[in-house]
C-alpha cells in the first residue's frame, strides 16, 4: 500500500517571496531626461562624425574632383577602380604586414617590460616606468624627424654605430631602398608604442592578488607554471582592450609614414591612409579616395566591434 | 542660486539647440559676398622673411588708393600643401579675393573648376605683356588666357662650394663632359659631388630634368613635357641612362632615396656635399649659415644647346572668380608692378624685365637676374605635369635609381602615364 504523499509536499520549497514591494517603474513622462542628457552629446555626435561620415560616403559614389561645385553621381565606379589600382595592392598588403608587425611586438615588449618593473628585483621602477613610456608621447612627426636622422645613409647614428661595431656590411639605406623602407618605419612605430601596452600591463599585473602566486607556488608550480595559469589569465581582460585598441590604430596608420618616406621610395611604402590622402588632396580624386576612406573606416568598425561588445558586456 | 537637475538639463538641451541652430544659419548665410569697395583678402604661402616685405607694400598700396588688403600666410606649406588650403578656402563661405600659386599644372585645377578670373582684359588694359619676362606670362597662361599676375621667378642652377670644388682641383664645366669629369675628381676627394634628396621625388628631378634637356634638346623636350611627343623614346631611355649613370658613380648621396631635401641642402653649408641643383633662396641660406659668401658660387648647368635654358617656374597672384572686388584686385596687381613695389617683394626675382636692384649682399641673386633674363626656362617637371603624373614619373625615377628598372622600360612606364593623363583616365 501506498502511500500518497500530497502533491504540495512533494515540490520542493519555494524561495520564499520578498515580502517589500518591487521598486515602481518611473512614470512614463520622466524617460525624456535621459533624452536631455544626451542631446549634447549626440548633437556634437551627429554633427561631427555621423553627418561628415554619411557626406564621405555619398562622396564616395560621386566622382568629385574636390573644387568643382558639381558632383557627378557615379555609382559604384569608385569601389570598383579599387580593384583595378595597383598601389591599393601594395597598401594592403604594407597595411597587413605594418598591423602584425606594430601590434605583436609592442604587446610582447609592453608585456615582458611589464613583467620585469611589477618585479619587486627591479630597482628605479618609477623611473624606468617614465623612460619607457616617454615615447608615447612625443608627436609622431617629431618621431619620424628624430628616425630620419638616425636612419640618414652617410652620416646617421644607425649606420655610423654599424660601422663603429666593424659592421660595415650592415649599414644600409634603410629608407631609400624598397625591400627595407616600410620595416624601417615600423621600428619607430613599435619604439612609440610600447609605453601603452606596457602601462595597462602593468595595472593589470598589480591588479592580481598576490595569494594566487603564493598559493600556487605552495602547490608547487615553478616560476613559468604560475606565469601560465595564475598571471596570463589574469591579463585576460587587458590582453582584449590592447589587441582592439592597437588594431584599430594600426589600421588607421597615416603619420609615420607620411612624413618618414612620403609613400616612398616610388610607392612601396604606401598604406591605405596615405593612399586615401595623396587621391583626396593631391590627385583632386576626391570620390576615389571617399572610396578609400569608407574601406578603411568599415575595416575599422568591423575591427572595433568585438572591443565595444566586450565593453559593453563589462 | 541654485540649479537642479532638471533645469541644468533644460538649460543644456536648449544650449545644444541654440548652437545647432547658429551653426546652420551661419553655414546657411555664407554663400553671397558682398563687394567691398576698400578692403581686399590676401591668401599666401610666403614665409617669416617674404610676408613682411609683401606687406609693406600692402602698406604702401592703402596708403595710395586707401583699399586695405588683409594679408593672411600659411608659410611652410609649400606647393605639396598649399593648393589643397586654397581648395578649402575657396569652397569655404568666405573665400578670399586673391591668392597666390605656382604656375602650371598647380594652378591649372582650379582654372579648370572654373574657380579663378581671367585677367586677359586687364593686361591688355595696363600693357603688362611689354613689361614682363615672357616666359613669366607664359607660366600664367593657360588655354591662350592670361589668369595670373606673375610675383616672382625661380630658375634653377648648380649651386657650389668654392673651396670643394678647388680642393677637388676642377672649375665651373663649360659642357656636360665636363661636368661628368667635375663629379668624379669631387668623389675622388671623398665629397659628394651633388647633395639630393629623394624623399618626395622633386630633388633628384631637378637632375633627370636636365640630363632630359640634354638628350632631348629644348623643342623636344618641351613637347614631351605637355604630351605631345612620346616619351617611348631613345632620348628619353639615354636621358634615364645618364641618371642611372650619376646614381651608379656615386655622383648623388649613397641612398638618397631616403634623404629629405632639407637634409641633403644643409650637405652643402656642412662641406660634406659640393653643389645642389636650386635657386636663388640658396643664397639667404648660405648667408644665415656664418660661412663666407665666397665659399659660395653658382653657374648655368651647361646643355650644349644653342640655346642654354634652365628650369624654372612662376609663382603668381590669381583673382578668385566668386571675388566681387575684381576691380580693386586690378588696382593693386599694377601697383605690384611698379618698380618700388618690386624692389621691395620681387627683389632679384622679378618678372619685370628691365628691374636692376642694387646687389647688395645678395651678388648670387643679382647674378642671378640677368641669367634668368639670358636664358629661358623650361617648366619644371613637376608642374609641368599633374600631381599623379609627377608621383608616376617619381616611382619611375626611384626604380631607375635602385636598378629595378631598365631604362627602356622606364621610358615606357613613363609613356603610359603621359597617355593616361592625355585620356583623363589618370588615379
Amino acid at each position: 500500500m501506498t502511500t500518497a504523499i500530497p502533491a504540495e509536499a512533494a515540490r520542493p520549497a519555494r524561495t520564499p517571496r520578498p515580502t517589500t514591494t518591487p521598486p515602481r517603474r518611473r512614470p512614463r513622462r520622466h524617460r525624456p531626461s535621459a533624452w536631455a542628457y544626451a542631446a549634447p552629446a549626440l548633437l556634437v555626435y551627429t554633427g561631427f562624425l555621423v553627418y561628415p561620415a554619411l557626406q564621405s560616403v555619398y562622396l564616395s559614389l560621386t566622382s568629385w574632383d574636390g573644387i568643382t561645385p558639381d558632383k557627378e553621381f557615379v555609382g559604384l565606379d569608385n569601389y570598383r577602380h579599387l580593384a583595378d589600382d595597383p598601389v591599393i595592392g601594395t597598401a594592403v598588403r604594407n597595411n597587413l604586414l605594418w598591423t602584425l608587425v606594430t601590434i605583436l611586438l609592442p604587446m610582447l615588449l609592453g608585456l615582458a617590460l611589464a613583467l620585469a618593473l611589477n618585479s619587486r628585483l627591479v630597482r628605479g621602477r618609477s623611473f624606468l616606468r617614465t623612460v619607457f613610456y616617454a615615447p608615447a608621447v612625443l608627436p609622431l612627426v617629431s618621431v619620424a624627424t628624430i628616425w630620419g636622422w638616425l636612419y640618414n645613409p652617410t652620416d646617421g647614428a644607425i649606420n655610423e654605430a654599424l660601422t663603429t661595431l666593424g659592421l660595415e656590411a650592415l649599414t644600409h639605406a634603410w629608407l631609400g631602398d624598397d625591400s627595407t623602407a616600410l620595416w624601417a618605419t615600423m621600428v619607430p612605430a613599435v619604439w612609440v608604442r610600447t609605453g601603452f601596452p606596457l602601462l595597462l600591463y602593468l595595472a593589470a599585473l598589480q591588479g592580481i592578488p598576490r595569494e594566487l602566486h603564493e598559493s600556487a607556488a605552495m602547490d608547487g608550480a615553478n616560476a613559468w607554471q604560475r606565469f601560465r595559469h595564475v598571471t596570463l589569465p589574469g591579463l585576460r581582460p587587458t590582453n582584449h582592450i590592447v589587441l582592439a585598441l592597437s588594431l584599430i590604430e594600426s589600421f588607421k596608420v597615416f603619420d609615420l609614414i607620411y612624413a618618414l618616406t612620403y609613400g616612398g621610395p616610388g610607392r612601396s611604402t604606401q598604406v591605405l591612409g596615405t593612399w586615401m590622402y595623396f587621391n583626396v588632396f593631391q590627385y583632386y580624386q576626391s570620390g576615389y579616395g571617399a572610396a578609400i576612406a569608407v574601406v578603411i573606416t568599415l575595416v575599422a568598425v568591423f575591427v572595433g566591434i568585438p572591443y565595444v561588445l566586450s565593453q559593453t558586456k563589462d | 542660486m541654485t540649479m537642479d537637475r532638471r533645469r541644468f538639463l533644460s538649460g543644456a538641451a536648449a544650449l545644444a539647440a541654440a548652437l545647432g541652430t547658429a551653426g546652420g544659419l551661419t553655414a546657411c548665410g555664407g554663400g553671397r559676398l558682398q563687394a567691398s569697395p576698400d578692403r581686399l583678402s590676401l591668401f599666401t604661402y610666403l614665409d617669416a622673411t617674404q610676408a613682411p616685405l609683401l606687406d609693406q607694400v600692402l602698406d604702401s598700396f592703402r596708403d595710395e588708393s586707401g583699399i586695405t588688403v588683409r594679408h593672411d600666410t600659411l608659410p611652410g606649406s609649400g606647393a605639396a600643401l598649399f593648393p589643397d588650403k586654397v581648395r578649402t578656402q575657396l569652397l569655404g563661405a568666405r573665400p578670399p579675393d586673391l591668392f597666390m600659386m605656382w604656375g602650371g599644372q598647380i594652378a591649372a585645377p582650379f582654372i579648370d573648376a572654373g574657380q579663378i578670373a581671367a585677367l586677359d582684359e586687364v593686361y591688355a588694359r595696363h600693357g603688362w605683356d611689354e613689361l614682363l619676362n615672357p616666359a613669366a606670362v607664359r607660366d600664367m597662361t593657360f588655354d591662350g588666357h592670361r589668369y595670373g599676375l606673375p610675383g616672382v621667378i625661380a630658375n634653377l642652377g648648380c649651386w657650389y662650394r668654392t673651396d670643394l670644388f678647388e680642393r677637388a682641383g676642377v672649375s665651373v664645366p663649360t659642357s656636360y663632359d665636363e661636368l661628368e669629369d667635375v663629379c668624379d675628381r669631387i668623389v675622388a676627394s671623398g665629397v659628394v659631388p651633388l647633395a639630393t634628396g629623394g624623399v618626395y621625388g622633386w630633388d633628384p628631378m631637378r637632375l633627370f630634368e636636365y640630363l632630359l634637356e640634354i638628350t632631348a634638346g629644348p623643342e623636344l623636350h618641351d613637347r614631351l613635357l605637355v604630351g605631345e611627343a612620346s616619351w617611348d623614346r631613345a632620348e628619353v631611355r639615354d636621358a634615364f641612362g645618364l641618371f642611372r649613370k650619376w646614381v651608379e658613380r656615386k655622383w648623388v648621396p649613397e641612398g638618397f632615396l631616403g634623404i629629405t631635401p632639407d637634409v641633403a641642402d644643409s650637405y652643402l653649408t656642412q662641406g660634406t656635399g659640393a653643389f645642389l641643383i636650386t635657386g636663388q633662396w640658396q643664397e639667404y641660406t648660405n648667408n644665415a649659415s656664418g660661412l663666407d659668401p665666397e665659399l659660395f658660387g653658382t653657374f648655368v648647368l651647361p646643355t650644349g644647346h644653342d640655346v642654354v635654358r634652365t628650369s624654372g617656374w612662376t609663382e603668381g597672384f590669381f583673382l578668385s572668380k566668386a571675388s566681387p572686388n575684381g576691380e580693386n584686385a586690378a588696382r593693386l596687381f599694377d601697383f605690384l608692378l611698379t618698380p618700388p613695389a618690386q624692389e621691395t617683394f620681387a627683389g632679384f626675382r622679378t618678372p619685370l624685365t628691365d628691374l636692376a636692384p642694387d646687389p647688395g649682399e645678395l651678388p648670387l641673386n643679382a647674378r642671378w637676374l640677368e641669367l634668368g633674363r639670358r636664358h629661358p626656362h623650361y617648366v619644371i617637371q613637376d608642374q609641368a605635369f599633374p600631381k599623379d603624373v609627377s608621383d608616376a614619373y617619381f616611382q619611375i625615377q626611384s626604380d631607375i635609381a635602385q636598378d629595378n628598372v631598365s631604362p627602356r622600360d622606364a621610358a615606357a612606364r613613363m609613356q603610359d602615364a603621359v597617355t593616361t593623363w592625355k585620356e583623363g583616365q589618370v588615379r
